[in-house]
């Protein structure tokens, strides 16, 4: 099915801790069709973030095969792997992960330097992420200068730079307070509604509340896959809160 | 593949944020560096030093000596014995063929007065062939003649440093100068000659004889060669007679000396290159001690940069990526040091320049060399940390705290 932007068939990751094997996936199967939100949950240990790891091409399943954007990427080699997470992924992770000596635009531009973009072409793509997160004006700021959630934006510049059809987004909100969670899913959910595919990580049910699926994962399995009939929008959930709008900067 | 420029930025800001610890991991290939440029600029400035000051002796000359003195277990040194004599110094004029000029020499330490003025330098007794022998020229006046060596005249010629202490502002032609007291008349003034051979005073050689010594011994006889070609022959025709004049019998050790300038001035550079050598190689221990240096600092620094670099692989870096730019980093570090090292290097050599008074040239094959040889060690010492920063594991780098 073209429309299918990540398939995953029957996949199985086991690890070797010291004599015993730890089967972190068993026969996993899940596709998701281009333009959803879907929320993983599960407690640690059920084999989310190695499901993560393996959407992320970060690491090859032992059996099964896993097509991302129509492209086998099951047996690919770790260069062909790295050009794979470049075009087609954008990562977004808890901590943030950037690189704090950096200024912002600069960590924004890490994946058109990888992608051999030119400098000028780099530039201008880089700050045009920036604002369609809301942070155009701190281009030229460090890392440091930055509060939580502003550097969880500009991860998300950075996911979303190089254009990839899926985001990856593990457990982005949990560093950070309410409201500026609620800031953060507003904008993979904006994000969202302009066509990229957001995969996001989470054990808190309210934020899960916001994609349109919700897939559970324990020991290994999926054990609940069901579609979110009415998901919250993060927008309104802003408006709720009242006190503040949502930041300046962030367009409709 | 990621363009230079970036890679480069990125290594110039990793070296700046570890100031101290850049400058320290540099300091190794600094004295490395430093070491060899100033060693063989040095090196260099000696070997130049010591021909122009073996070329100044003379063309081809061959120095006659005569033996030590013994007694008992105890020897003097060269020219202890006193077994030269004027008639030596004929001989071998009038039968060694290879033999072009021959100037006995008598030397003495005396007071110089003229006037108000004295100065304590050496008197050479010796013949007008001295100048031939040692490619002397005189500068004004003339050289005392044969003659005057056989009436034993008071006569003398004036090395230019005493020109200039005895005789500031005077014509010193014709002035009387005394010597030991005894008064002499300046016949001419010798050409410059530099390194301090011009404090010196010619008189003729049996003037020397009587006045000075009050004995025939002489202390030495200077010879030139024909060519230099002839000159170990000439060697061998002067040990020969002078064996025959001296009823020395086979078997039995020679009573003077002969030393060829060539063989001192071979002698010499031989054991200054094989200084210059074991200065170079003290030089390289260094480099690649500085080397290790580097390969330590890039370990720890790709162990504290474990999770930039997960960063970097989880966007799109690939392996050769993630290598250039530590190597790049390890180069830079080893070729900045290599820069302040060929600086501090040059100072060193133009400080020791200053000092010893000599020429330290500035060698650009050593410049190039030290520069090449620190890129090396770069990239040599910064490949296994590099190579190590590009196989990690994206999955456990981006974990790394």
């Amino acid at each position: 099915m073209p429309s299918d932007v990540i398939r995953v068939d029957s996949v199985s990751k086991t690890y070797k801790v010291g004599e015993t094997d730890v089967h972190a996936l068993c026969d996993v199967a899940l596709s998701i069709a281009k333009g959803q939100f879907v929320a993983i949950m599960g407690p640690s240990g059920s084999g989310k973030s190695t499901f993560m790891n393996l959407l992320g091409c970060l690491d090859r399943p032992d059996k099964g095969t896993i097509l991302l954007d129509g492209t086998d990427v099951t047996h690919l080699e770790r260069d062909e792997r790295a050009t794979i997470r470049n075009q087609k992924i954008g990562f977004v992770f808890q901590n943030f992960s950037l690189l704090a000596r950096a200024p912002v635009l600069e960590n924004v531009e890490l994946p058109l330097v990888y992608a051999g973009v030119p400098t000028a072409e780099r530039r201008e793509r880089s700050l045009d992420a920036l604002t369609r997160v809301g942070l155009g004006h701190k281009a030229a700021n460090h890392i440091t200068q930055l509060s939580g959630g502003e550097q969880q934006r500009v991860a998300i510049a950075r996911s979303l730079v190089n254009r990839p059809p899926i985001m990856l987004a593990d457990e982005p909100t949990g560093n950070l307070d309410t409201k500026t969670s609620f800031e953060i899913m507003a904008i993979l959910q904006r994000l969202n509604h302009d066509g990229i595919s957001v995969v996001l990580v989470t054990h808190e049910p309210d934020i899960a509340s916001f994609a349109m699926r919700t897939v559970l994962f324990r020991d290994g399995r999926i054990v609940r896959d069901e579609a979110n009939s009415a998901p919250r929008s993060a927008e309104a959930e802003l408006a709720k809160l009242g006190s503040e709008p949502a930041p300046a900067g962030i367009a409709a | 593949m990621i363009d230079f420029g970036m890679t480069f930025r990125i290594a110039v800001r990793a070296l700046r944020v570890h100031k101290l610890r850049s400058l320290l991991t540099m300091l190794g290939i600094i004295i490395g560096v430093g070491a060899v440029v100033a060693m063989v600029s040095v090196g260099q400035g000696a070997t130049a030093q010591i021909k122009e000051r073996i070329a100044s002796l003379g063309a081809n000359v061959i120095m006659v000596f005569p033996g030590s003195f013994t007694a008992g277990a105890a020897r003097g040194g060269a020219g202890t014995q006193q077994t030269l004599t004027l008639e030596d110094a004929d001989a071998i004029e009038q039968n060694c063929p290879d033999v072009s000029a021959v100037a006995p020499i008598v030397r003495r330490g005396v007071q110089v007065v003229y006037r108000d003025q004295n100065w304590f330098t050496q008197v050479n007794g010796t013949t007008p062939d001295y100048l031939e022998v040692r490619s002397w020229d005189i500068a004004e006046g003339e050289m005392f003649t044969a003659d005057d060596v056989d009436g034993g005249t008071k006569v003398c010629v004036l090395g230019q440093t005493l020109v200039d202490n005895l005789f500031p502002d005077e014509d010193p032609i014709g002035a009387i100068v005394r010597i030991n007291n005894a008064p002499f008349t300046v016949v001419g003034v010798l050409s410059v000659k530099g390194s301090d051979q011009d404090d010196i005073i010619l008189i003729p050689v049996i003037t020397a004889l009587r006045r000075m010594t009050g004995r025939t011994a002489i202390n030495q006889i200077m010879v030139s060669a024909i060519s230099q070609k002839a000159a170990d022959a000439a060697q061998t025709e002067i040990t020969d007679l002078l064996r025959i004049r001296h009823n020395i019998r086979n078997g039995e050790d020679d009573d003077f000396s002969v030393r060829n300038v060539a063989d001192v001035a071979s002698a010499v550079q031989a054991s200054s290159r094989v200084l210059t050598l074991l200065l170079a190689s003290i030089a390289s221990v260094s480099l690649l001690v500085g080397g290790i240096g580097i390969m330590n600092i890039m370990l720890v620094s790709v162990t504290e940069r474990t999770r930039e670099i997960g960063i970097r692989m989880a966007v799109g870096a690939k392996s050769r990526d993630v290598l250039l730019q530590f190597l790049v980093e390890a180069v830079l570090t080893s070729i900045f040091g290599g820069i302040i090292g060929i600086l501090f290097g040059l100072g060193v050599s133009q400080l020791i320049g200053l000092i010893a008074k000599w020429n330290t040239p500035v060698v650009p094959g050593a410049i190039v060399l030290a520069f090449g040889f620190s890129a090396m060690v770069g990239i040599f010492f910064g490949y296994y940390p590099a190579r190590r920063a590009a196989n990690l594991d994206p999955i456990e780098a981006l974990r790394y705290e």
